[in-house]
């Protein structure tokens, strides 16, 4: 705060001295200090180009008061501006005129009437009629600019947002203005199109009605929207999002522009996401099997039967022979009452939120918790078999920005390159079964830049990653472990891979653990819970090994298949055929179904509000757009059913029954409440001790995101920002908590988990096989979006030149690949040096078999041969 | 009228082979180099100050207060700009054609004085032969030892590029051409900030000159400051090329010590211009290019100088005078004018992109007789959008000065000839068809 005192500075706006940050444009000052002046091509997270001219306002120079883009001019002191004089309202009005002459009048028919900058400002400023008389521009309609995103050329305004936000924000300047004059259009790179993960944000950022998704375009007009703010459940970034639905349909998604998360973008996966929610294979009432059929029931008697089997299993055998798997995907409310039900009544261990691995709940729970701004400002980010554009696609933006503007230096450590390979200041390809051994040698600092004496190691940011799905847990752990060591207050980033699994974590749906890091055995007297586990569960992949040898006859499978991505699908495949009863809380019908004994009907995304707790620890509201679908009900509203059924009353009828007890027994949401999530504006980071920099706050564009009419966290504010959270005099947060001591027994529960190995290879031209994690790889939302699965593609291998001479395949051949008995279908092989000598690396993506060789144990060696 | 004192930059016209190393060098090529390098670049700077050369493209901004303000970096650039694109102007087409070596020399000498460690050659690059030629130049001036490492056995090491253009009139805009030349789409860029000798090539300082005003160098440092200003008056020091155009007997180019001569010689002496056609008598000159607004008959007694054009309310711009007699049809020129602004607008800001569109429609309706007595109130409201105050010189809306460009033929056009807008408006057609 003192800083941005520091660097504020006064100048005159209309007459009046208005205080603003030196280095904002007058374009920002002037809307924080309430003068909004009209603009099409600034966008606040882009870079001014001053070339719609539609800020144009005078500004006192050497040569007195002259017209200059407001957008791209910075506020000096004393400077003089005004915006309101006849020359400027002649320009503003003569630059609209002008943007209307060739614009088709076809706001009837156009997605955009109702909520496009262009209209909006017309309205406002324009003429109410045309002086143009001559034929207007004509193109063909409209042009494909990605698989998603069409081009109606004769709307465009020309204000380049979107070459823009394609060459400066993602990249790949794969679309960009062809011709001159008046001739001038967007048109994609010959031969390309502007395919990647982002292309949908020049939708969101379009000021007219030129570019429109495929798959809204004509199905809603925007005035019949209603607009519920929400955060995206895609991955674990949490990007705040407002859904928009007609008629209990969802038609669309918007990103908000959150300071401290997506800055208003969102990957595609995330904005077509909400397709899956109304898609044909959802669940709308329960099913049981009955004659090998899975038959529609009733709420009642699905219930009574899974009561009755749970009943009688633990009895027969005890709690080791029940277990669910899941919970990364569900609402915090929801894992809080599932494990309260599992864990404190039934005594229930083997629950597993990161069924694939995933990081070690001692390191999310015991270590320091980076937050996404402190990614991108720390002076040192040591990116660990991180893919963050597959993993957590827009925070690889906001890391990309912060690369090129150099407010970090980041060394990657991976087994093949990634798309921040070149942004980075050190790439070191290693094989995963030396860096362990390797990683203490390494000087980190040097890679990347910074001088040992300038670091102080609360500067340094651990990403942690899943790039490869066949990495364990405790490699992961072991990895981050030694980076610790030398910097003991690193603080770590984990990529996880549900939206909620910190949030599960927390509530205690790991082996070992209870809500709020409390770890079972060491429960206290006045514990309210009745019956919490005695002995250590286990965890997904021990569950259903254990279950492929007859040791399990319960599996509960929580949340949206919480098993698609898991490496190995015959073990899975085994498991849920051997164990007597499997219950699939579940949205959707799924590749498991066949397996499945009771699916109980869960409600979709958008369907319930509650809350989600991304990667960084931050809680974030869910919100409710939708009536659910069928007789589909909340998880936690499934678990206080069951318990019922069972004979029990787990005490909860609201979300916030469930708060009051979480804030009861978590020490990690003291001083939390869900009524914050209504008042802060980018959600609450727990604990609460962690201390949030709080940025000025960011006042609603209508035209920066045009459909978003409002958003009531983001509306006020100004110039001076506002602390949110009291702090004592040195600078400590009162009432932050000391959670430590717990955490430490936490750890002491983890060692006791037997540790896996890597598979060494000792034959040459044995390859570990290295399952690459893919955006569009696996999840409900990819297999039920109509538009997500229409972008997935058939996967590619990739091996080192030396790998593959030792294997005497080469570049464009196409290859199976073979373990064992096992042999895949057939693939192309791009021959690389962006991957490290002996591993293969194949990227994942479900369809296509990879996932039979997989196993989390260790590794798998495989060969690659010419088909 | 006056001969002209001294030819400078033409001085090898008409001489056979002129643009070859042998000719170049028996007349006196690169001892203007020898002298500069025996010379402290500030010397040169203060020889280029003392003759108060003003940069020949067109805004006419003194040359050596240019290079003075250059911001002092490690890495400085020069580039020649020689993407002389804009009808009735062929000043530097013919430099680049006819005497390369003095451009490159000059080239050298600005580099040197500058402390530019390379310098690149902007070319049109429709200018096919020009290209050519400069580019044999630059080969025979690094054999000779005039560029590359220790130039002429001085400390002094240069590097020159040519570079052709890519058939866009907006790349002779200093910061689209600075765009183009990092091979970007020639987007002129915003000023403030984007002054080239603050930020220019690659974000670096530079210096932006044209092809005839360095081509003066040689003779400037050979002849000294002084020389240079002693011909000329006031302000306007030196000779100047004159593109002489149009309805005129003798057109061409004509190398004239400035404001010794004023455009009523220019066009009507018989060892210039050689006056009009018979039986026709004079309408109106455009006096520097098609940007400037024009004169009228009763005007042709101003000297050529910059000042004394400027105060009479138009420019001397590029030096391309254009002749138009009473066979011309106003409407038809203006609209010409519009048309060619219209189709080498860039498209980057609106007023520019739209209004040079929407102005040369109704232009080209009216010289089809499809025009309505309100669009000449439209006209003038269309220029006002693009120049407010339609004033001169002019204020803008746009980006760069293609922008005000596109209004002042219209403008003074409606003016100065508004009975034969009304009678194309009127008669349904164009009188003059």
């Amino acid at each position: 705060m003192s800083k941005e005192r520091e660097e504020a500075i006064s100048f005159v706006l209309d007459g009046r001295p208005i205080w603003a940050r030196k280095g904002d444009p007058v374009i920002r000052a002037a809307e924080e200090a309430g003068t909004y002046i009209p603009r099409f091509c600034y966008h606040p997270r882009m870079k001014a180009v001053g070339m719609c001219r539609m800020c144009l306002v005078e500004i006192k120079g050497p040569r007195g008061f002259t017209l200059q883009p407001a957008c791209f001019v910075q506020v000096s002191p004393d400077m003089e501006v005004i915006t309101d004089s006849v020359a400027v309202r002649k320009a503003q009005d003569g630059v609209l005129e002008y943007l209307l002459a060739n614009h088709p009048l076809d706001c009837p028919v156009c997605d955009k009437g109702g909520e496009c900058p262009l209209q909006d400002q017309t309205l406002a400023h324009g003429p109410g009629e045309s002086r143009y008389v001559e034929e207007k521009r004509h193109f063909a309609k409209p042009i494909e600019i990605s698989s998603i995103v069409l081009l109606d050329r004769e709307r465009c305004i020309q204000c380049g947002r979107c070459t823009r936000f394609a060459g400066e924000v993602v990249g790949k300047g794969l679309i960009d203005f062809a011709g001159r004059g008046a001739n001038i259009e967007v048109a994609p790179a010959p031969g390309g199109t502007f395919d990647n993960y982002f292309s949908g944000n020049i939708i969101q950022i379009c000021p007219v009605g030129a570019l429109t998704s495929k798959s809204y375009r004509f199905k809603a007009r925007p005035w019949d929207l209603e607009q519920t703010e929400s955060t995206c459940t895609s991955c674990a970034m949490g990007c705040r999002v407002v859904l928009q639905s007609s008629q209990n349909e969802m038609t669309r998604v918007l990103g908000i522009d959150s300071d401290a998360i997506n800055h208003s973008w969102l990957c595609d996966k995330g904005r077509f996401a909400f397709e899956a929610t109304s898609s044909e294979d959802r669940v709308l009432a329960p099913y049981l099997r009955k004659n090998d059929n899975l038959v529609e029931v009733g709420w009642f008697e699905a219930l009574t039967q899974v009561a009755k089997t749970l009943t009688a299993a633990l009895e027969k055998v005890g709690p080791a022979t029940v277990a669910a798997i899941g919970g990364g995907s569900i609402s915090n409310e929801d894992a809080f009452a599932w494990a309260k039900l599992l864990k404190g009544y039934l005594s229930v261990d083997s629950l597993d939120c990161q069924p694939e691995g995933g990081v070690d709940p001692s390191l999310l729970l015991g270590g320091k918790i980076a937050t996404f701004d402190e990614v991108v400002n720390s002076k040192l980010t040591l990116l660990l078999g991180a893919d963050v554009e597959e993993e957590m696609p827009v925070l690889y933006l906001r890391l990309r920005e912060a690369l090129l503007a150099q407010t970090t230096s980041a060394v990657e450590i991976i087994e093949r390159r990634t798309s921040l390979s070149t942004l980075v200041s050190s790439s070191l390809l290693i094989e995963a079964d030396e860096v362990l051994s390797q990683i203490e040698s390494i000087d980190l600092s040097a890679l990347a830049g910074v001088k040992v004496k300038d670091l102080s190691d609360e500067q340094v940011v651990v990403v942690v990653g899943q790039a490869d799905l066949l990495r364990s847990s405790s490699w992961r752990s072991g990895l981050v472990a030694k980076v610790l060591q030398r910097y003991p207050n690193a603080k770590i980033l984990p990529l996880l891979q549900g939206a909620n699994t910190m949030g599960a974590v927390q509530m205690g749906m790991s082996p070992g653990l209870l809500p709020g890091g409390r770890v079972i055995g060491k429960v206290p007297e006045d514990f309210p819970w009745p019956n919490p586990p005695k002995s250590l569960g286990r965890n997904a992949a021990d569950v259903l090994s254990a279950a492929a040898a007859d040791d399990i006859e319960i599996i509960f499978l929580l949340g949206p298949n919480p098993l698609s991505g898991f490496p190995d699908k015959s073990l899975v495949r085994q498991a849920l055929e051997r164990s007597s009863m499997v219950v699939a809380i579940d949205s959707h019908f799924g590749e498991w179904t066949e397996y499945v004994d009771v699916v109980l009907p869960l409600s979709g995304y958008g369907e319930y509000f509650g809350s989600i707790t991304n990667a960084e620890s931050r809680v974030l509201p869910l919100g409710q757009s939708l009536v659910p679908a069928g007789v589909s009900q909340k998880g936690w509203e499934i678990a206080v059913a069951l318990a019922e059924s069972i004979g029990y009353d787990l005490g909860f009828e609201s979300e916030s029954d469930i708060w009051e007890e979480i804030q009861a027994i978590s020490k990690i949401h003291r001083g939390f409440s869900p009524s914050l999530l209504s008042t802060e504006v980018e959600g609450v980071v727990v604990p609460r001790s962690v201390k949030v920099h709080i940025a000025g706050r960011r006042v609603l564009d209508p035209v920066a995101t045009p459909g978003i009419s409002s958003v009531k966290r983001q509306a006020a504010p100004l110039s001076e920002p506002v602390a949110i959270y009291d702090f004592n005099p040195d600078g400590e947060l009162v009432d932050s908590n000391d959670s430590s001591d717990s955490l430490d027994e936490l750890s002491d529960v983890m060692k006791e988990r037997p540790t896996a190995s890597i598979a060494s290879r000792k034959e040459p031209d044995k390859l570990r096989l290295h399952l690459a994690r893919k955006l569009y790889g696996y999840g409900v939302e990819v297999a039920s979006s109509p538009t997500l699965s229409s972008l997935v593609s058939k996967p590619k291998l990739r091996l080192s030149s030396e790998s593959a001479r030792v294997s005497s395949v080469e570049d464009g051949d196409v290859v199976r690949i073979i373990s064992g008995d096992l042999s895949s279908g057939e693939f192309q092989l791009e021959v690389s040096n962006d991957v490290v000598p002996g591993v293969l690396v194949a990227e994942f993506v479900e369809g296509y078999e990879l996932d039979k060789f997989g196993s989390l144990n260790g590794g798998v060696l495989v060969k690659v041969v010419k088909a | 009228m006056p001969e002209a004192a001294e030819s400078i930059v033409l001085s090898r016209r008409g001489v056979e082979g002129s643009h070859t190393l042998d000719v170049y060098l028996e007349t006196g090529g690169y001892e203007g180099l020898r002298k500069a390098l025996a010379m402290n670049p500030e010397e040169i700077v203060a020889q280029v100050v003392e003759s108060n050369i003003l940069g020949r493209g067109g805004a006419g901004f003194e040359a050596g207060r240019k290079w003075s303000m250059l911001k002092k970096s490690t890495r400085r650039y020069l580039v020649i700009n020689g993407d002389e694109s804009e009808p009735a102007t062929f000043k530097d087409h013919f430099l680049v054609e006819n005497d390369p070596h003095q451009l490159v020399e000059g080239t050298i000498i600005a580099a040197y004085a500058i402390g530019a460690s390379r310098a690149f050659i902007f070319i049109r690059g429709e200018f096919a032969l020009g290209l050519e030629r400069v580019q044999s130049a630059v080969n025979d001036a690094y054999k000779i030892g005039a560029l590359g490492r220790n130039i002429f056995g001085s400390s002094f090491s240069l590097d020159l590029i040519v570079h052709p253009g890519a058939g866009a009139y907006i790349c002779g805009e200093e910061t689209a051409l600075l765009e183009s030349l990092e091979g970007k789409r020639g987007f002129p860029r915003i000023k403030p900030p984007y002054f080239p000798a603050v930020i220019g090539l690659y974000g670096e300082p530079t210096i932006v000159n044209n092809v005839e005003t360095v081509s003066n160098l040689p003779w400037i440092v050979s002849r000294g400051g002084a020389a240079f200003k002693a011909l000329g008056s006031g302000r306007s020091t030196g000779t100047r090329i004159f593109a002489l155009s149009g309805a005129v007997k003798r057109p061409g180019l004509y190398e004239l010590e400035m404001v010794k001569t004023t455009f009523r010689e220019l066009i009507f002496s018989d060892d210039l211009g050689g006056g009009l056609y018979e039986g026709r008598s004079l309408k109106a000159v455009i006096p520097g290019g098609v940007s400037a607004p024009w004169i009228t008959p009763d005007q042709l007694d101003l000297p050529l100088g910059q000042d004394e054009v400027a105060k009479a309310g138009s420019m001397l711009g590029s030096g391309s005078i254009i002749v138009m007699d009473d066979s011309t049809c106003m409407v038809r020129a203006a609209w010409r004018i519009s048309r060619f602004f219209m189709r080498e607008s860039c498209g980057q800001c609106t007023p520019c992109r739209e209004g040079s569109n929407w102005i040369e429609k109704v232009m080209a309706r009216i010289e089809a007789g499809a025009g309505r007595e309100e669009d000449l109130e439209l006209l003038m409201d269309l220029c006002d959008n693009i120049v407010p105050g339609v004033s001169w010189p002019p204020a803008q809306t746009t980006i760069c000065v293609l922008g005000p460009s596109i209004p002042s033929s219209v403008a003074v056009g409606i003016r100065m000839f508004r009975d034969e807008f009304l009678t194309h408006i009127k008669e349904g057609g164009c009188p003059f068809e």
